[in-house]
Formats: C-alpha cells, sequence, structure tokens
C-alpha cells in the first residue's frame, strides 16, 4: 500500500495490516500512536521514564494482540488508553508501596525553549502537572482525558470502564481540586499578561 | 456560572492549553524500541502468517493451499483426462472403463468397432 494511503487508513485497518507482516503498518503505526501514547502516561503518572516503560510495554501489547483483534469491537486509541491507565495504576500502586523512585524529580523546562511565552507554558503545564499528580488517579484520568486529550465522555466512559455520569462526575470533582491546588499561582505563573 | 466561575474556568482552561503544548515527546530510542518489539512479534509470527517479503501471491498460494506439485500434478492429469474422454465417443468411455476395470466383456456391451478415443485424436494431430 501506497504511503499516502497508510497515513490516510485508520488505526484499525494499520492493525490488521500488521497483523500480515505489513512493515509499512508497523512503521506508520509506531510514527503515529507512541507519541500520544508517552504523553498521555506522562500525565498520569508524572514521570518521564516510568512512561517510556509504560508506552513501550502498553505498544507491545498491542503488537502481540493484532493477530486476534476483532474489526469494529472497539478503537485501537480507546484499547491502548486503556492498557496505558492499567499499567500507570499498576505502577503508581507500586511506588505507594515502595516509596517515590529516586530519578523522579520535576521536568525541567525544555531545552528548545527560548521565548518568555514557551518558558511560561512549560511553567504552567509543569504546574498542572504537580497539580495533577496529587490528584485520586481517576480524578486525574478522567481529567486529563477530558481536557487535554479531547475525548468526549462516551469514548471516556469506555476506555474508564464507567458510565458517561460517573465521569462527568470525576471531571468535576477533579477540576474543582485543580482550581484549589493553582489559586494564587495567577501572577507566578504570568497570568497579569494575558490580558 | 458566575464571573468568578468564568475566570476560573478560562484560567484552567489556560492550564489545559499549556499541557497541551508541551507534550511529554517521543524520544528516537523510544521510537526505535517500539519498532523494534513490533517487528520481532512480526518476524516471531512469521511462522502462523508469512511477513509482507515472504507473502505469497494469488498464484502461489492456490498451488501452496492445493498441495504443492504432487497434487498440481494429479489435476493436471485428471484434467487431461477429462478433456481427452470429453472428445471421444462413447465407445472411448467403454475402453476406458476396460482399461480401469479389467473386464473384458466390456466390449460386449459396446460392440460396434469405433476408433477409440486416442487413435481419434491421433488421426486428428492432437495426440503426443
Amino acid at each position: 500500500m501506497p504511503l499516502d494511503d497508510l497515513a490516510q487508513a485508520p488505526d484499525e485497518a494499520l492493525l490488521l495490516l500488521f497483523a500480515r507482516g505489513d512493515v509499512a503498518a508497523a512503521r506508520a503505526l509506531t510514527a503515529r500512536l507512541t507519541p500520544a501514547v508517552i504523553a498521555h502516561a506522562h500525565r498520569l503518572l508524572g514521570d518521564r521514564a516510568e512512561a517510556e516503560d509504560v508506552t513501550q510495554e502498553a505498544m507491545l501489547r498491542l503488537w502481540k494482540i493484532a493477530a486476534e483483534w476483532r474489526q469494529g469491537e472497539a478503537k485501537v486509541t480507546t484499547w491502548l488508553y486503556r492498557v496505558v491507565a492499567n499499567l500507570a495504576t499498576d505502577r503508581l500502586r507500586r511506588r505507594r508501596r515502595d516509596g517515590p523512585a529516586l530519578d523522579q524529580v520535576p521536568e525541567t523546562a525544555d531545552e528548545a525553549a527560548g521565548p518568555v511565552a514557551r518558558l511560561q507554558a512549560r511553567a504552567r503545564a509543569d504546574a498542572l502537572q504537580a497539580a495533577l499528580d496529587a490528584l485520586p488517579e481517576r480524578q486525574r484520568q478522567a481529567v486529563v482525558l477530558r481536557h487535554i486529550e479531547g475525548f468526549g465522555n462516551p469514548e471516556i466512559a469506555a476506555i474508564m470502564e464507567i458510565s458517561t455520569e460517573a465521569v462527568e462526575s470525576l471531571t468535576a470533582r477533579g477540576k474543582r481540586a485543580l482550581r484549589a491546588a493553582l489559586a494564587g499561582r495567577r501572577e507566578e505563573l504570568g497570568y497579569g499578561d494575558d490580558g | 456560572m458566575t464571573d468568578s466561575d468564568r475566570n476560573d474556568e478560562m484560567e484552567l482552561e489556560a492550564f489545559f492549553t499549556a499541557a497541551r503544548q508541551m507534550p511529554a515527546p517521543a524520544s528516537e530510542a523510544l521510537m526505535a524500541r517500539v519498532l523494534g518489539d513490533a517487528l520481532a512479534v512480526q518476524t516471531a509470527a512469521a511462522g502462523g502468517f508469512a511477513t509482507e517479503r515472504e507473502r505469497p501471491g494469488f498464484l502461489a498460494g492456490l498451488f501452496s493451499t492445493l498441495g504443492g506439485w504432487p497434487a498440481v500434478s494429479g489435476l493436471a492429469t485428471a484434467a487431461a483426462t477429462g478433456l481427452w474422454i470429453g472428445f471421444s465417443p462413447s465407445l472411448g468411455v467403454g475402453d476406458a472403463m476396460v482399461g480401469a476395470l479389467g473386464v473384458e466383456t466390456a466390449i460386449e456391451i459396446y460392440p460396434v468397432d469405433y476408433a477409440t478415443g486416442y487413435e481419434f485424436a491421433f488421426e486428428e494431430g492432437d495426440a503426443g
């Protein structure tokens, strides 16, 4: 299949090609899904190294299940985000049991930062991540899926295997807690410049 | 929703926007590890399904499905035999039955001395 067609193909079609041994489909799925998965895993875990491990493990599970994937039953992303959430939960439980990892330090401003706006965005993103890390896991997952990843409530319900009403309740409580955690940081985070 | 709620909502949205702009990037090393896993799974599964390079074409797949050369040779023989029977007059069938069953009396069933199918084909220049 030409590369242009692969870029347009839905995840499910690419997974079918992958299961038939198509190397180009393996490359296309890796390029398409890995960045989204690492970003989501990092938002749930707040730790880069652990997020990378979870990403690799979640993608490996996807590769292994490809041959048995039944078209039309679930979206690949729904399945993948559910696996990421389960793996992240396991890690967070282990972390609570064993204590925080030694390498768990806040992310520093990214290397390409130069303009003030970028530094400001970095500071806000870090502040939000710290506040997210303090939320109960299910609230954090619901808020991240709804307000950062941009999923609709029905899809979040499918990912989290709960009702849409429960999703709404989790996101409402999560946002309330975030507001409280981030209150008073307006000046520090440059909100005076936003107008 | 009060003005205060609206301000809170906008402020929170600014945090979410910043988070969307600053995703944890997928390093080249991670991408390589993920792709490496993908190719390893494909290679391991190649016993169950062929890799792209090895994927057979339609005729090769059909050939394999039918059982390879022995089966295809048998099919070719059967097809040629069927063609020969189709061109042969009814006595040819009788002769073929005699040959197949080893029953001499078959001739008594078809007493008319027509040329056999093989002779017919030979005279037409199609045999051999």
